[in-house]
């Protein structure tokens, strides 16, 4: 019983630490329609801003009061020039630009941020007035627990008055529901924005400060609680502040239980749960039906199911370089040479220059699959990990445990069971969610994937599969034997030659130009007769299957496979591949992941600058290049045809003369 | 147009020239009598567990500092490539392919028994000899063993075999065991020994069961330990198995102040904690008992000792000297003594070498076991305790043990049953 209060206990105070997160996230999407990947970022800055001004203990309750109220304020100002500089810019691109954007700003902010403090764990001591515990009952509850709880209570009503009770907040809901309207009555709608992105980054400096003493300070803080603040926010109704509040204190209690009292996975039944609600009931559990107002504390409806997507200028479809490949000459070009050179590699480079390039034409082959779905199907995976990492456990588990399976059937089985698992997912997935919320489902499905593998003993938990064997190939007359570094290197260069090719067979064939039409226009491509649903599902099921391969190629070049592979950050890398290397060309992904691991490689002594340097070149590609490096090629090739263009009209005219 | 198009294939080139040259290009090998002697180091330099590692390097760098200035060996110093894994297998055998291809083929290997299961089966392959400090699976001198893998510490059985009798000596009432342990190879190993040796050790002394509960897990790098405090509480032990190390140990000890969780426990059989008591932000608990594999109260008047705790001071700043840092300057003295046996550095002869000479170090001559290249080394364990103010721990004693007497059988490539 003891324990069952106490769970109960711990569980509202971790849900009120998740709202402290979530009010930020659900505030800007409720006003902006941003979903903004970067507030987990720039609540660990609030935490590494507390941390600089206080050092390692903070005398008095009022003391930290205030440190996250001037916190608070200082967060405030980045608020504004973030949104000066970024999210006003960005709001006006497509959705899946604007994840990605806000995706790049946290890197960007979480490279910075390793950059300057390290990667080293501090301790903020709490006051001694909140540093001992209560005892009711034979119940021990922390006091700041109970600190939290208080605050997090307070937080809300505060939250919740200023959205329906203050002139301010009703503004702000008015936006919502009219821009339109509230600028013509003379307000300034960019201000009320900014107020609001404000208001949002305020909370994060807060939260960032008063959950400092709750637990140790990380460069991890961010990712761990952005996760749980977006669960809430979804199964609370993104824009919803109610709704996450409720959805919080549900979760934390749900978890607390569940892993005290049940002994089940940590952290899965929050990703079950976001996933159930996404497919169930994506508005948000709290949110009334047929409602579209947010701050009156119900939830935005979900875009459309399948909405078409409206891309930006500089992706649309007759200046892509997919539907007119002649005018990729120059990226070609550079594709082909990055092949040859490839191909040379083990000629003269080390064995650890091999190795990357092995790795990098691997990543290359996971990001086309990836860009494949994005670019021609129109969905955006943020779970294409889990396929990959099917791929390779597949393969380290069989070539370890059943090595008389020939390598090349191991392949096909697991892209089997990818493709297959693939299916499933896009059967239920493609069919109730679209836009960021597939986008978002994709990443909860994988996050429960990543747990899985982390708790089975046959995988290796968190240490992995080591020792993986390379195979040979049997061809009846001679076998083929892949176990030294250059043979397995060129089977990986021409299995990537392969799959590279068949995929840019599909995409540029009758498949690939109804799957752009879907893109497009979705309702028309149905109206035409095309099943929309079932080209995308397919589309999905050869990206899994692909995605797979990619990780079966993985597991014997690196003889490890490790949780890793699984992580959200390595299901975001097929898609800062592509951003980097430019979404207008089917070749984009390969140079981005060739720029990508070189980055990573020069830089692999200080920890951040990758991560820094990446986000503020993909900030750059999605606010003024969203073809990437790909599109400034493409102009280059385009100026040198527009020479000979002009001198034959000269010739023309000079002939007309 | 002609000028443009090769100005802009010169532009490619050049690039793809520069990019292959300053990453890919295959290491010139300069040679002379008097260049460093290259020693890599992975170690976990960031993170949850980077006081450990920041442990073994500042011993690592005592060890070269002291061979260095005795003239290095031959004419020819030490010099460390040191490398930061953060206890990931996956970034440390890219490492090692990294050392292979650049001409380093000495490693000091990780304290992370995972990080070295990964690396072990691949050192014959990339023509490294690697002598881990800290790690422990069993594993790793067993079924995986490889041999260019040295231990240079002890493995669980050695570790907790003595440590786990002294606790059923000293706390015979202490019946009720259960605790909490990191998701890992080498923490399971210990706690497997550690449990496995309880029991033996009680039922040997005094004929008694001892209940030892199943242990919680956490994952590496854990945030919050409440609910695990919580469920640990309402398991009402008297002792606890305390298998964490790092920030890790050091979050979940200040995370269960406030419950007084440790009020209740009588005795805690622990990892080291792998830091020095001047870095730690918290105070460590009574009844703190750890392993220890060297302590200057029980290597006294060794001729090392000194030298190497004077030059602890002067480095670090702190008195309490850390156990990690010593193991990892035994590795250090062991690549030395075996370079010098072997007069080259070439793998196969240092393997060599390594496997049939001693090598003095703090804990005076000692050798790898030949058939599974274990250490044979004398260690012990301490008994910590609170201060009386501030963070940190006092050393109440150090309990020498003969490891090296209670070690298991050899048996490579076969796996160890307790």
């Amino acid at each position: 019983m003891q324990q069952f209060v106490f769970a109960l206990f711990n569980g509202l105070a971790s849900g009120m630490v998740i709202f402290l997160v979530a009010a930020g996230v659900t505030l800007i999407f409720g006003i902006l329609r941003i979903v903004n990947f970067s507030h987990g970022a720039f609540f660990m800055l609030g935490a590494y801003a507390a941390f600089a001004i206080v050092g390692d203990s903070i005398s008095t309750i009022w003391g930290l009061i205030g440190l996250s109220l001037l916190v608070g304020a200082i967060l405030a100002i980045v608020g504004y020039v973030v949104d000066v500089l970024v999210l006003r810019r960005i709001s006006q691109i497509d959705e899946h630009f604007v994840l990605i954007g806000t995706f790049a700003l946290m890197l960007l902010v979480n490279g910075l941020i390793k950059l300057w403090w390290g990667l080293d764990y501090y301790f903020v001591a709490p006051p001694d007035a909140l540093n001992s515990a209560w005892r009711i009952g034979g119940v021990v509850l922390p006091t700041y627990s109970l600190f939290i709880i208080v605050v997090g209570a307070v937080l809300f009503v505060l939250l919740d008055l200023f959205l329906h009770k203050m002139w301010v907040g009703k503004l702000l809901r008015s936006v919502v529901a009219d821009r339109w309207m509230v600028g013509i009555l003379g307000y300034n709608v960019n201000l009320l924005y900014s107020v609001t992105v404000m208001l949002a980054f305020a909370l994060a400096g807060l939260a960032g400060t008063l959950l400092l003493p709750n637990q140790s300070l990380s460069p991890i803080l961010g990712e761990q609680f952005l996760l749980l603040g977006f669960v809430c926010c979804i199964i609370g109704g993104l824009g919803n502040v109610r709704g996450a509040f409720i959805a919080a204190i549900m979760l934390g209690v749900v978890e607390n239980l569940s892993s005290a009292l049940l002994n089940l996975t940590p952290g899965i039944l929050v990703y079950i749960a976001m996933a159930a609600a996404l497919l169930l009931r994506p508005q948000g559990i709290f949110a009334p039906r047929a409602t579209n107002e947010m701050a009156s504390g119900t939830a935005i409806p979900p875009l459309a199911p399948r909405a078409p997507l409206a891309l930006p200028a500089a992706l649309s479809p007759d200046q892509m370089i997919a539907s007119k490949p002649d005018r990729h000459w120059l990226l070609t070009a550079v594709v082909v040479v990055l092949f040859v050179v490839a191909a040379l590699v083990p000629l003269f480079a080390s064995s650890a220059g091999v190795f990357i390039v092995g790795l990098t034409m691997i990543e290359a082959l996971f990001a086309l699959c990836w860009f494949f779905l994005f670019q021609y199907a129109g969905v955006v995976s943020f779970g294409h990990a889990a396929f990959f990492a099917i791929g390779a456990y597949g393969v380290g588990y069989l070539l370890k445990t059943m090595a008389w399976m020939p390598f090349l059937v191991i392949l096909a089985v697991v892209a089997a069971l990818a493709g297959g698992i693939a299916l499933i997912v896009g059967l239920i997935a493609l069919r109730r969610a679209s836009g960021i919320y597939l986008a978002i489902l994709t990443m909860a499905l994988a996050e429960i994937f990543h747990l899985l593998v982390t708790s089975s003993t046959a995988l290796g938990r968190d240490d992995g599969l080591p020792a993986i064997p390379r195979p040979s190939i049997d061809f009846g007359l001679f076998k083929l034997s892949l176990v030294s570094n250059t043979a397995y290197y060129y089977f990986i260069l021409t299995t990537v030659l392969v799959c590279g090719a068949l995929l840019w067979r599909i995409a540029h064939g009758p498949f690939g130009r109804t799957l752009l039409s879907v893109r497009e226009d979705n309702v028309r491509s149905a109206f035409l007769g095309i099943d929309v649903a079932g080209y995308q599902r397919r589309s999905f099921v050869i990206s899994g299957a692909v995605a797979a391969v990619a990780g079966g190629l993985y597991a014997p070049w690196t003889q490890i496979v490790t949780p890793e592979v699984t992580g959200l950050m390595h299901s975001v890398q097929p898609m800062l591949n592509s951003l980097l290397g430019g979404t207008g060309s089917f070749f984009g992904p390969i140079l981005g992941a060739s720029v990508f691991s070189y980055i990573e490689y020069a830089t692999r002594t200080m920890p951040g600058a990758a991560e820094a340097i990446i986000g503020a070149i993909l900030l750059f590609i999605v606010l003024v290049a969203p073809e990437g490096l790909a599109g400034f090629l493409k102009l280059a090739g385009r100026f040198g045809r527009k020479r000979p263009a002009r001198a034959q009209a000269a010739e023309v005219q000079q002939g007309e003369g | 147009m002609g000028k443009t198009s090769m100005n802009r294939r010169q532009l490619l080139g050049g690039i793809a020239a520069a990019g292959a040259a300053s990453t890919l290009a295959a290491p010139r090998i300069g040679w002379s009598q008097t260049a460093p002697i290259r020693i890599g180091c992975l170690q976990t330099l960031s993170g949850a567990m980077a006081i450990t590692g920041q442990s073994h390097i500042i011993g690592a760098e005592i060890a070269v500092d002291m061979i260095n200035d005795a003239g290095g060996i031959d004419g020819r110093p030490l010099e460390l490539v040191v490398r930061d894994t953060q206890v990931s297998a996956a970034t440390a055998v890219a490492t090692l392919r990294e050392f292979s291809g650049s001409g380093v083929n000495l490693v000091m290997g990780e304290a992370f028994s995972s990080v070295n299961l990964a690396a072990a089966p691949l050192l014959v392959e990339l023509g490294l000899a690697m002598a881990s400090p800290s790690a422990v699976a069993m594993e790793l001198t067993h079924e995986m063993y490889s041999p260019n893998f040295f231990r240079c510490g002890p493995n669980a059985f050695m570790q907790y075999n003595g440590q786990t009798r002294l606790l059923a000596q000293e706390f015979p009432e202490v019946r009720k065991w259960g605790g909490i342990q990191t998701d890992g190879a080498g923490f399971k190993s210990g706690w497997d020994t550690m449990a496995a040796q309880l029991r033996r050790h009680h039922k040997e002394l005094h004929n008694a069961e001892v209940q030892i509960n199943d242990p919680l897990l956490v994952k590496l790098g854990s945030n919050d330990y409440r609910s695990i405090i919580s469920q640990l509480m309402g398991q009402g032990l008297e002792g606890l198995i305390f298998q964490m190390q790092g920030q890790d140990a050091l979050n979940f000890i200040r995370q269960a102040e406030p419950f007084d969780f440790f009020r209740s426990i009588k005795a805690i059989a622990a990892n080291n904690i792998g830091a020095s008591s001047g870095t730690l932000s918290v105070a460590i608990p009574d009844f703190f008992t750890a392993s220890c594999y060297w302590h200057p109260m029980g290597f006294e008047g060794l001729p090392m000792t000194d030298e190497f705790v004077t030059r602890y001071k002067a480095k670090t700043g702190f008195d309490e000297v850390d156990v990690f840092s010593t193991m990892a300057h035994t590795a250090i003295y062991g690549f030395a003594g075996a370079i010098r046996t072997a007069g080259s550095t070439e793998t196969a002869a240092v393997v060599a070498a390594m496997e049939s000479a001693e090598f003095d170090s703090l804990h005076g001559p000692l050798a790898y076991r030949t058939e599974d290249h274990q250490l044979l080394l004398n260690g012990g364990y301490v008994e910590l305790g609170r201060p009386a103010s501030g963070t940190g721990f006092v050393t109440k004693r150090f309990v020498k043990i003969p490891y090296a007497e209670i070690i298991e059988s050899a048996s490579p490539g076969k796996p160890f049953v307790l």
